[in-house]
């Protein structure tokens, strides 16, 4: 019983970084129809970004993070502006737009910070909590905290701004959003700035967790990736259902499959997928144009 | 007038165009081994993974190539031909690797140094015995031995060394029984599985726990859990620097008080940083190249690294310094011979080098024994008595 | 009554538009158009399918590339304002096809409506006049839009353009797809808003609904005014006849 808790556990704080990638790519899905491909790179660039100025200029986390987040949350509005003409226009060529992007944002962060990677040590070193024998990470907690306060707010912009509101409208319908008086463009580059800022936000909080190097964005990328489809592409609960399910399934594979637990999740995750192809919370939300 | 500059650009290009067709297609690649021509730079190959999970590794192995090689071509070269240093990235993919093989073959390249991770060796073995490319890896697994190529060289000791000699300052001299593995299922991680296993089997010791983990892993809960319930007293740790660094740490936050013990991976930066150095304190380190102030030889690399690349040299510098220097001095000793004979007098090169003296037997080993070292304060250093 | 528009003024605007040209590729859908909708008053646009009706509706919005001689609404010179900005010049529109935003719920899609204006009191009571317009849309207020009927979708259309307090309403065939009943009701909320002193621009296909709400209409045929005239004249006419219904 010991070993099951423990491995929730493990598999929660990962679960929460998932779940805000995830959160990323539904949000730019729900709100311009798009799959980001870039997104996974993104990630890996506000890892770096944060990891540097926390460790290098000696800046206290939480604003290394706010620095990274607004970085990336600006790289968000360039890919943007770049790709505004095919908007609304040819959305199979704006995926591969965001594909070239990523290729160019994982050869800068090569070019700037090398290949190798580097090793992040928690902002918050006391020691673990200690429950019922079970063993906490502190900050672990502090993850799942702020992932918390994320997904809250993400969802208050949602649901209760007009400007969020005009965000969704924009995906569903651009014309009758135009003829409402929406600026489409401008819409978009929220959105897409708004994505990118959660994954820097992931970038950020996982580095102290795991490793930052070139590769971090691709792995958290397509765990993301999967986790928003797990839980209904677009979907916001969905995105956080998805990351938490995929991160303790992940921890459980691991301690019961061994060599095998990559392909036991691969395939329960196939298997989730094909009973329900729309994902646990899934909606059609978006009509493409 | 127009239409004169208009002509006269276009016959430009067809006169660039013509030209440059015709340089490409002079003097293929050959497969004749003496790359053109016997005066110009002598070309070897450095190959590595230079992007991916284990890029810190082909980036240690260029910087300490590199180094041997400017040394040599400062004082002249090889009988005064400089020696050009290719790079390539073989991205830590067995199939990009074999690729290379075949291109390094066919652009000239006289010897290989590389890989560090013994799956890409492996697979390039082949190719490279039959273009009769010499090849001096860094990696470990028994695999390498296995092959069974007289045209590979290892320029350190294999997986069973080290585990042997770890196995014994365990067992034997500290007298622990008591001990957890937990191994990845790559290559470098399967080989130090089967020889620590070994090595323990035949000191009748079994271990309490035998985890795999992939080598993608992210959360080791519920393996470390599992071990923690056992109380090992050790846990040999057979995966990469940042993969062990991650289960470190993690044991640690689950309150895992054991020793952790390991080979070359565990005797990086990488891993301490990844770790953090207060977990790792007290590791037990299978290594021949326990540090850069072991010797008044690794002190001067150490420095001369230092002063190149502004960063602390370690283990696979050292190693690729070495193998990279048995190399030119064969080149040397054979007047710059080629193919079998080059590899003839790579076997013949009595070296003595940062990781010990080298001395190559008929299956390419060249190191056959290793140092125990533990880590203290964050440092790799020699184990006491 | 409560008024969901602006009360009429002897200082109303009139949307006047020349020599209007639409361009899909290498088809003209519309040639030169050109026709006046003054204040207060309903013009109604009908033809068969394909000539060019929607495509003079959306070329005014702006909505899609258009070579324009003039384009006015009273004193304010439309030509060079985005689609986005027409909303604020007071020019509410009615797609065709209701688009309304699907996934989002009923009243959401009402103050999408009023996107221009702030979302404060005066917007609530906007919010309730629509309410009251169309009981209907305040009994589904909390529905997605998509969950709504074709009918209930076409008043939640309106709706929405209403909440903008536009002066000029373009609608773009609101009875498509509406059975007779729906279609009355349809009437009888532009009449009602013919009646607060709303200008309306209405394309249709429905001969029927456009003469009884509409004073005065344009014929198009392959993308050009083919006839004009007063809605009362037209509904006798033997041509207009001839076009729609091929006597």
């Amino acid at each position: 019983m010991q070993i099951t808790l423990q491995t929730i556990i493990g598999g929660v704080s990962l679960g929460a970084v998932y779940a805000l990638v995830a959160l990323g790519f539904s949000l730019v899905y729900r709100t311009m129809g798009l799959v980001n491909f870039a997104h996974g790179n993104v990630v890996t660039v506000g890892a770096y970004l944060a990891s540097t100025f926390y460790l290098s200029t000696k800046l206290p986390f939480a604003l290394a993070m706010l620095v990274a987040i607004a970085v990336t949350g600006l790289i968000g509005l360039i890919i943007e502006r770049v790709l505004r003409p095919l908007e609304n226009r040819d959305f199979d060529l704006m995926l591969i737009g965001t594909i070239g992007f990523g290729i160019v944002l994982d050869a800068l962060v090569i070019m700037i910070w090398g290949a190798t990677g580097r090793a992040v040590p928690s902002p918050v070193p006391s020691a673990p909590i200690e429950v019922l024998g079970l063993r906490i990470r502190t900050y672990d907690l502090v993850v799942l905290a702020i992932a918390a306060v994320a997904t809250v707010l993400l969802v208050l912009f949602l649901s209760r701004t007009k400007r969020g509101a005009a965000m969704q409208a924009v995906a569903m319908d651009h014309e009758a959003a135009t003829a409402v008086g929406i600026h489409v463009g401008r819409s978009n580059a929220i959105a897409f700035m708004i994505g990118a800022g959660l994954a820097a936000l992931a970038g950020g909080l996982v580095g102290p967790l795991l490793y930052v190097s070139p590769a971090l964005g691709g792995t958290l990328g397509i765990k993301g990736f999967a986790a928003a489809i797990l839980g209904g592409f677009g979907s916001i609960p969905g995105a956080i259902a998805g990351g938490l399910a995929i991160g303790i399934l992940d921890s459980f594979t691991a301690g019961h499959f061994q060599g095998y637990s990559e392909l036991v999740t691969f395939l329960v995750f196939t298997v989730i997928i094909m009973v329900r192809p729309t994902g646990i919370f899934g909606e059609r939300t978006v009509n493409r144009a | 007038m127009f239409r004169r500059r208009a002509t006269a650009i276009s016959a430009f290009a067809v006169f660039s165009a013509v030209s440059v067709i015709l340089a490409g297609c002079s003097a293929p690649g050959s497969d004749d081994k003496s790359s053109g021509d016997s005066s110009g730079p002598i070309k070897i190959a450095l190959v590595d993974a230079q992007s991916g999970q284990l890029s810190s590794l082909g980036a240690w192995e260029l910087k300490g190539a590199r180094l041997a090689v400017d040394e040599w071509n400062a004082a002249g070269g090889v009988n005064g031909r400089q020696i050009e240093l290719g790079v390539f990235d073989d991205q830590g993919d067995p199939t990009t690797g074999t690729n290379l093989a075949r291109k390094i073959d066919s652009e000239g390249y006289i010897a290989m140094i590389g890989t560090a991770e013994s799956a890409v060796t492996i697979a390039m073995a082949p190719i490279l015995k039959q273009a009769e490319i010499p090849n001096i890896t860094s990696g470990q697994s028994p695999g390498l031995v296995a092959a069974g190529s007289e045209f590979l060289f290892l320029n350190g000791p294999t997986s069973t060394t080290y585990d042997e000699t770890l196995a014994k300052h365990i067992v034997d001299k500290q007298g622990t029984k008591s001990i957890a593995m937990i191994t990845n299922n790559g290559s470098y991680g399967k080989g130090e599985h089967d020889a620590f296993l070994k090595a323990l089997q035949s000191r009748s010791v079994t271990p309490v726990a035998d985890q795999v983990v992939t080598t993608d892993q992210k959360d080791f809960s519920a393996v470390l859990t599992g071990i923690r319930q056992k109380n090992p007293k050790v846990i040999f740790l057979g995966a990469e620097e940042v993969e062990s660094g991650l289960i470190v740490k993690q044991a640690r936050d689950l309150g895992i008080t054991a020793t952790f013990a390991g080979a070359a991976p565990q005797g990086t930066p990488v891993f301490i940083d990844t770790a953090g150095a207060k977990n790792a304190e007290g590791t037990i380190v299978s290594s021949p190249y326990l540090g850069n102030d072991i010797s008044d030889a690794s002190k001067k690399f150490a420095t001369a690294y230092k002063a190149k690349f502004n960063e602390e040299a370690e283990l696979h510098g050292a190693k690729a310094y070495d193998g990279t220097q048995i190399l030119l001095a064969a080149l040397k000793t054979s007047n710059v011979a080629t193919g079998k004979a080059l590899a003839d007098a790579i076997r013949a090169t009595k070296y003595q080098g940062l990781l010990g003296n080298f001395a190559f037997d008929t299956t390419g080993v060249g190191i056959s024994a290793t140092a125990i070292g533990t880590i203290q304060n964050g440092k790799l250093v020699a184990a006491a008595g | 009554m409560t008024t969901v528009s602006q009360p009429a003024t002897t200082t109303g605007q009139t949307l006047t538009v020349e020599g209007l040209t639409v361009h899909y590729g290498g088809v003209c859908a519309v040639r030169d158009i050109g026709f006046s909708v003054p204040a207060g008053e309903a013009i109604g646009v009908i033809g068969a399918n394909g000539a060019g009706k929607t495509s003079t509706l959306k070329a005014v919005m702006g909505l899609i590339p258009r070579q324009v001689g003039a384009l006015r609404f009273g004193d304010v010179d439309l030509t060079r304002v985005p689609a986005r900005a027409m909303v604020r010049h007071g020019i509410g529109y009615v797609p065709e096809g209701r688009h309304v935003f699907a996934g989002l719920p009923v009243e959401k899609n009402l103050l999408l409506g009023a996107y221009a204006r702030k979302w404060n009191a005066e917007t609530r009571a906007t919010l309730a006049e629509t309410y009251e317009l169309f009981p209907v849309l305040g009994e589904m207020r909390h529905r997605l839009a998509g969950a709504l009927s074709g009918g209930q979708q076409q008043m939640l259309a309106i709706g929405r353009a209403l909440m903008s307090r536009p002066k000029l309403l373009l609608l773009d065939e609101p009875s498509m797809g509406l059975s007779p009943k729906l279609v009355e009701d349809i009437l009888a909320v532009l009449l009602r808003l013919r009646g607060e002193g709303m200008s309306l621009l209405l394309v249709e296909q429905n001969a029927k609904l456009t003469f009884e709400a509409t004073s005065s209409c344009l014929v198009v045929e392959n993308g050009e005014v083919a006839m004009t005239g007063t809605s009362d004249r037209l509904r006798h006419d033997p041509q207009v006849r001839r076009i729609y219904l091929g006597l």
